[in-house]
């Protein structure tokens, strides 16, 4: 079990009584994975990975992330293993600048000035926004939020990082340079998006759900590119393809 | 919409700079904390018509403002919608009070204590950031959660300005030509930027707490300061000083001695 970065047994969700969303759902994410979860809107993309960082509580079944089974004890420790990018990098960001909106989470987890420092740095790093280190949130284009948010995340070091939507409202340049940092991060990695060639180019596997669960889980390529699969859970093949 | 960028700007710099280095920035936040409570509890305790009273207390205002380079100019804009409302209440004074003369006394003494208190005040959240000041209320013992609140709503303003540009944008667009938002569809939008930013705010408090924000609030795991001789040497200092001149009516005296 060891090489799992998230196992989810038999689980089963409502936000309404008796109108589950998730019913009976296994998956299995290995450390070092990167996978796609894509769906038409209100499949529940979004409350997948709210219910893996115990953002949404009252689940049936199990779910566990870095072998912690996700209770509202041990959260905590489940997110300082997984981190969560939220679609929308203004909630993300709540202090007025870059730095303190990075250094925020190390300081919550009690390290020292110097540490901190070092885990800010490391994460602009990663994120290749050094330079924005001293702006203020107000001042950031689009992207540069995005990015920004990102490195929020890394600067806690998780293991798995999670990201709803991370393409929407970003121009094609911007997209491109979230696909190479997105590429570089050596982490696992699950993506909610129905942005299909994002997917196609950022994860291995991919995962189709719809209204009754998990249909389709597998390479990317073969589960993207099928056009009779697409089609029946209400998406369209990868504008690259299409072009072709 | 451009007074909301300006609202927006505004914050940010005073955010700023309370994260500038400076000596009074760099000094314990609790002892800011105490002393600005301390000078303002003082203030409000002179009567209305003491008026050489008051004025004398304004000895600490002119020296934080010169020793940390405060500009006076940037304050009275920044706090002028507050400024403002002090002087309308006080104007009031010298309609409800029997004579005329002791009225506007009774004002300009009300008027003088709310500046001034404004004014400490101000002179707190400039050189100190938020945080600070929410760690310092812990350490005074404040309960926890109503630290987390104080802070919140803190955000919350962030959050309810955006908001309302936001929505006040979206107003625009589809009414173009109108001055203001129409009397007839306030209470909608009212309504709408409530739902909006109660959402706003839960989202926000969801990616604090992802940062493991309610767990250091559990845990008490807090930033350390040290407390300097500086530091201690400015409150004991203060507290003496205010005490004295709330005591003994300095200016009277000086005035007497001066005069011979
Ligand atoms: N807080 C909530 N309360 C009730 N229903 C919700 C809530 N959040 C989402 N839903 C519903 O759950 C379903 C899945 O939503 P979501 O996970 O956001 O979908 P996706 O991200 O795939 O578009 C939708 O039908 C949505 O209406
Ligand atoms: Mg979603």
């Amino acid at each position: 079990m060891d090489d799992y970065g998230i196992i989810i047994k038999k689980m089963s969700f409502c936000y309404v009584k008796d109108n589950y969303i998730f019913k009976n759902m296994d998956l299995a994410i290995k450390k070092g994975e990167s996978v796609g979860i894509v769906g038409a809107n209100g499949v529940g993309k979004s409350t997948l990975l709210r219910l893996i960082v115990g953002l949404e509580a009252g689940y049936e079944g199990h779910i566990s992330v870095s072998g912690i089974d996700v209770t509202k004890k041990s959260l905590p420790m489940v997110r300082k293993k997984a981190g969560y990018v939220f679609q929308d990098a203004d909630s993300q960001m709540f202090l007025s600048h870059v730095e303190d909106n990075v250094a925020f989470g190390p300081s919550n987890y009690g390290m020292e000035q110097e540490e901190i420092s070092a885990c800010v740095k490391k994460a602009l790093c990663e994120t290749g926004i050094e330079h924005l280190k001293k702006r203020s949130v107000y001042q950031l284009s689009g992207g540069e939020k995005k990015l920004a948010s990102i490195a929020c995340v890394l600067a806690l070091n998780p293991d798995i990082i999670m990201f709803d939507e991370p393409s929407v409202t970003l121009d094609p340049k911007n997209r491109r340079k979230l696909i190479h940092v997105l590429g570089r991060l050596d982490k696992t990695k699950l993506i909610a998006s129905h942005d299909l060639d994002f997917i196609l180019d950022t994860c291995d596997r991919t995962i189709l759900l719809s209204r009754n669960g998990v249909i389709s889980d597998g390479k990317s390529r073969d589960i993207l590119l099928d056009k009779g699969l697409m089609e029946g859970s209400g998406l369209e093949l990868p504008l690259s393809v299409l072009g072709r | 919409m451009n007074r909301f960028d300006n609202m927006l700007g505004e914050m940010c710099s005073i955010d700023r700079e309370a994260s500038k280095e400076g000596w009074l920035n760099e000094m314990h936040p609790l002892v800011k904390l105490l002393v600005t409570i301390w000078y303002i509890c003082f203030v409000i305790s002179f009567k209305n018509n003491m008026l050489t009273g008051i004025l004398s207390m304004s000895v600490y205002l002119i020296i934080c403002f010169l020793m940390a380079d405060i500009s006076l100019y940037k304050c009275l804009k920044r706090m002028r919608t507050v400024l403002f409302a002090f002087f309308i209440i006080g104007g009031a004074n010298i309609l409800f009070s029997e004579n005329f003369s002791t009225g506007v006394t009774g004002a300009a003494g009300f008027w003088c204590k709310g500046v001034m208190s404004v004014f400490a005040v101000y002179i707190l959240i400039v050189t100190t950031s938020i945080d600070d000041i929410c760690e310092a209320l812990r350490m005074l013992h404040v309960p926890g959660l109503l630290v987390t609140v104080i802070m919140l709503i803190y955000r919350y303003i962030n959050i309810l300005i955006k908001e309302t540009k936001r929505l006040s944008e979206s107003y625009f667009v589809l009414s173009p030509g109108q001055k203001g938002i129409h009397i007839k569809a306030w209470g909608q939008f009212a309504g709408n930027l409530m739902l909006r930013s109660i959402d706003r705010a839960k989202r926000v408090y969801d990616s604090m707490n992802m940062a493991g924000y309610e767990w250091r609030i559990l845990s008490g795991n807090r930033k350390k300061y040290k407390l300097g001789a500086g530091s201690l040497m400015w409150l004991f200092v203060w507290t003496g000083v205010i005490a004295v001149f709330r005591i003994i009516p300095v200016f009277e005296l000086v005035g007497n001695m001066l005069a011979g």
